[in-house]
């Protein structure tokens, strides 16, 4: 049964898909059903309607979950009324989401429901902070496909990453692709002065001083770093930037002569747009970059099987993958088996 | 007039209900639709029915607590009403809302009942909680419970039973006609409380009653305001204040002057020195009238009111640039809505400040002249401020008494002004008013040149 002992240390999860059809769904099954038989009680909400929309078009499986007695779960009305489980409703929120209210219940006999939690992430934290006052020792959150935002660590403990040959056929790209998001969630964390200093600043770039100074730069993003005319490295080489990281942000940075001590503080690995060559090509001049909120990265989850019919070899995807990341690499569908 | 309206046209009013904070979704839709009452018995009605939350605020009582609390968990539930109403079946989100809002509800009534007059009757929810709740367990969760049904309790088994047997087809055909009771246990709730729909009706609108109720108290302890005694003759008030004038001193560490005012019939005419608070005067009479008459009260520390049909304003706060209209002849406009809203039978609040101050002063004092005459002949209450001396009419006439002697020159700034002035209203027979206006410019300190020169104009030397 692996990882799932891990999952108890933490009181939230999100799982991830990478691309749709990578066995997210699955993998959260999986992780119910594990849970289950160590008699946890768990509680499940998913983040947005993106993935549930999406599907609705590429005509896929819908991510229907199947839940089991007692455990509860936070989805929108328009969805609560199509369950088909018996389950007690126990609040109905103010708030509305796109598909309405959210009925948080808790599950009376067995069956399956579609989830669609809250759009955004403050939401989402609140509902972690209450499910343990209804009785739930953890709280799995179904991450929306191809919208990693939702698993930022700013929402949950952990997170297992789904990946599969749906991301791509060709093994090469599909194990560096998923090396790049492994590493991007493996960044380091910054010092916790620095945390709180900076956990309220939401956009801008700003400059930090060896003494944890912080100092506005004024500008109101990297996004055209070239044409400030200022020196953003003035006031020293870290900086730390809310907004998003770009390409053009570390093909500047790296050629600068401070390259060796250069740092960005981002405020989690999601803010990283630039692409994977850009990123290492950053780091390997020696620049660093760290995060706020650092999150725990658990396992990776292989689907072999793309919605096209094409079948990469189990065995060799694992190895090829476990060759690169320190996690732990599955495939779901052979532990079944 | 909503008081959602009045909020627009009364200078003052919106910096009061900014500051409420009402606790359910009703209780704000019948805040901004509160009636500006006309009549003393239903104005005397409401203070007396907020009084008893007032002094639950004002003690902090445990009870304030709990309605604070239990206030905040209660749910909108307007939509699920118009169902019930029209007969339609409701849904367990439904069902579920009107059981939780029963339970809340008959806990806030029967915990408040014994000190709050107007929940001593309260609608008894425990029919309808009893239909939702055949667990008899008052925990608000709602499902189609088995005990509703040996029926469907006995289908949930076999459904269960199925699946573990892996027998899914099966399964799936117990699930409808499992589905199937659980419809008909719908339409049979939603029949039985359809016939509880007046009390659940009657229970929504005392919880939106007391939310209101409760929020204004608050704001009415937080603004230190005073219940106001309704009559038929006169306005009388001692410790007349503006809670946003006096807040904005507070900030700055100042103190606000509360005076006292009274209005018979007919016209009062106030002058005084520039920067005396005459406009403010106005302006908190228009707003504590206001408030009275939507049933709060006022800020004073004594207030003896008589209910008007309108207040009628001219205080200069026109915006003349956008109508394309000079300040005088927007002025002008408004005074005259003003004089075709007069009449014999009528009894309206009328608060003009500075009439024909923007004209020549030999055309402006015989409109003021004018008007005042016309003014002092109504059965309203007219309050007018002027700088004119020579206004002849039989009226009464009220002065500010104004700067405080001994006072050095150019030391006169905005922050300091309420140091150097009396507020006080005094009665003053004479025609001419005081000349102040030099002075004021001196202690502001002025360029001299120009001041001494001024002075000399004026002693024609």
């Amino acid at each position: 049964m692996p990882f799932t002992g891990d999952i108890l240390k933490y009181r939230s999860l999100a799982i991830i898909g990478m691309e749709k059809n990578t066995g997210k769904t699955e993998c959260l099954n999986y992780v119910i059903s594990k849970l289950k038989a160590r008699g946890i009680c768990l509680a499940i909400t998913s983040i947005g309607i993106d993935g549930e929309s999406t599907d609705q078009v590429t005509r896929t499986s819908k991510p229907e979950i199947t839940l089991h007695k007692g455990t509860l779960f936070v989805t929108s009305e328009k969805l609560y009324r199509t369950k088909r489980l018996t389950s007690e409703i126990l609040d109905i929120s103010r708030r509305s989401t796109p598909l309405g209210r959210l009925i948080t219940a808790r599950v009376i006999e067995e069956g399956k429901v579609l989830i669609a939690g809250p759009s955004d992430t403050t939401w989402i934290k609140e509902i972690i902070n209450t499910m343990p006052l209804l009785g739930a020792q953890i709280t799995l959150v179904d991450g929306a496909l191809s919208r990693k935002s939702l698993g930022s660590p700013t929402v949950t403990d952990a997170i297992i990453l789904s990946t599969g040959a749906a991301l791509s056929a060709n093994l090469r790209t599909l194990a560096f692709q998923t090396k790049y998001t492994n590493d991007l969630i493996a960044l380091p964390e910054t010092n916790s002065q620095l945390q709180t200093k900076l956990a309220e600043i939401e956009n801008g770039v700003w400059a930090v001083s060896q003494e944890n100074e912080i100092i506005d730069l004024e500008i109101s993003s990297l996004l055209n770093i070239e044409q400030t005319g200022k020196n953003i490295l003035k006031h020293g080489s870290k900086l730390f930037v809310p907004g998003a990281i770009t390409d053009k942000m570390l093909n500047f940075l790296k050629i600068q002569k401070q390259i060796a001590n250069t740092e960005i503080i981002v405020k989690d690995f999601t803010r990283i747009f630039a692409s994977p060559e850009c990123f290492y090509s950053y780091l390997s001049r020696g620049g660093k970059i760290s995060v706020l909120k650092a999150t725990k990265l658990l396992a990776i989850t292989v689907n072999p099987v793309s919605p096209s019919g094409f079948v990469l070899n189990s065995e060799e995807t694992i190895q090829t993958l476990q060759q690169m990341v320190s996690v732990p690499v599955f495939d779901l569908r052979q532990i079944k088996n | 007039m909503l008081l959602r309206k009045a909020i627009e046209e009364i200078p003052g009013l919106r910096y009061v209900t900014d500051q409420i904070d009402l606790l359910t979704a009703a209780g704000r839709r019948a805040f901004y639709a509160l009636p500006f009452l006309q009549d003393a018995e239903s104005i005397s009605q409401q203070l007396n029915l907020l009084e008893p939350y007032v002094n639950l605020v004002k003690k902090n009582e445990p009870l304030f607590q709990f309605l604070t609390l239990k206030l905040a968990q209660v749910k909108d539930i307007k939509g699920t009403l118009a169902n019930l109403e029209a007969n339609n079946v409701l849904d367990d989100i439904e069902l579920f809302e009107i059981k939780s809002f029963a339970i809340l509800a008959d806990e806030i009534f029967s915990r408040s009942s014994q000190s709050i007059d107007e929940i001593r009757d309260y609608p008894l929810l425990t029919s309808i909680i009893e239909i939702l709740d055949p667990e008899g367990n008052k925990v608000p969760s709602f499902y189609i419970f088995d005990l509703y049904s040996e029926d469907l309790a006995a289908k949930r088994k076999e459904i269960r039973l199925l699946r573990q047997t892996g027998n899914e087809m099966g399964a799936l055909e117990a699930e409808i006609i499992a589905n199937n009771i659980e419809d008909e246990i719908r339409t049979n709730l939603s029949q039985r409380l359809r016939e509880e729909y007046s009390k659940i009706r009657d229970a929504v609108a005392l919880i939106t009653a007391i939310d209101l109720r409760l929020s204004i108290a608050t704001l009415c302890h937080k603004l230190d305001l005073v219940k106001p005694q309704p009559q038929h003759e006169e306005i009388e008030i001692k410790g007349l204040f503006n809670p946003l004038v006096k807040d904005a001193l507070a900030i700055k560490g100042k103190t606000y002057q509360p005076i006292d005012v009274n209005l018979k019939h007919g016209v009062c005419l106030i002058t005084g020195a520039n920067m005396a608070g005459k406009t403010v005067l106005l302006k908190s009479l228009a707003l504590t009238q206001a408030l009275f008459q939507f049933g709060f009260f006022v800020p004073a520390t004594l207030a003896k009111l008589t209910p008007v049909q309108k207040i009628l304003l001219s205080i200069g706060d026109e915006q003349s640039e956008l109508s394309g209209l000079s300040s005088f002849a927007a002025e002008m406009v408004t005074i005259d809505r003003i004089l075709k809203s007069l009449g014999k039978n009528k009894q309206h609040l009328v608060l003009i400040d500075e009439p024909a101050r923007t004209t020549n002063p030999a055309e402006g004092k015989a409109l003021v002249n004018a008007l005042l005459d016309i003014l002092q002949d109504q059965h309203s209450f007219s309050m007018v401020t002027s700088h004119y001396s020579g206004l002849s009419g039989k009226f009464r006439r009220l002065r500010v008494k104004g700067f405080r002697e001994n006072k050095q020159v150019g030391t006169l700034t905005a922050e300091n002004i309420a140091d150097y002035l009396d507020y006080s209203l005094i009665e003053d027979p004479s025609e001419i008013v005081p000349e102040e206006a030099i002075k004021i410019a001196t202690l502001l300190g002025i360029d001299e040149d120009l001041l001494s020169r001024a002075k000399e104009y004026r002693t024609g030397k």
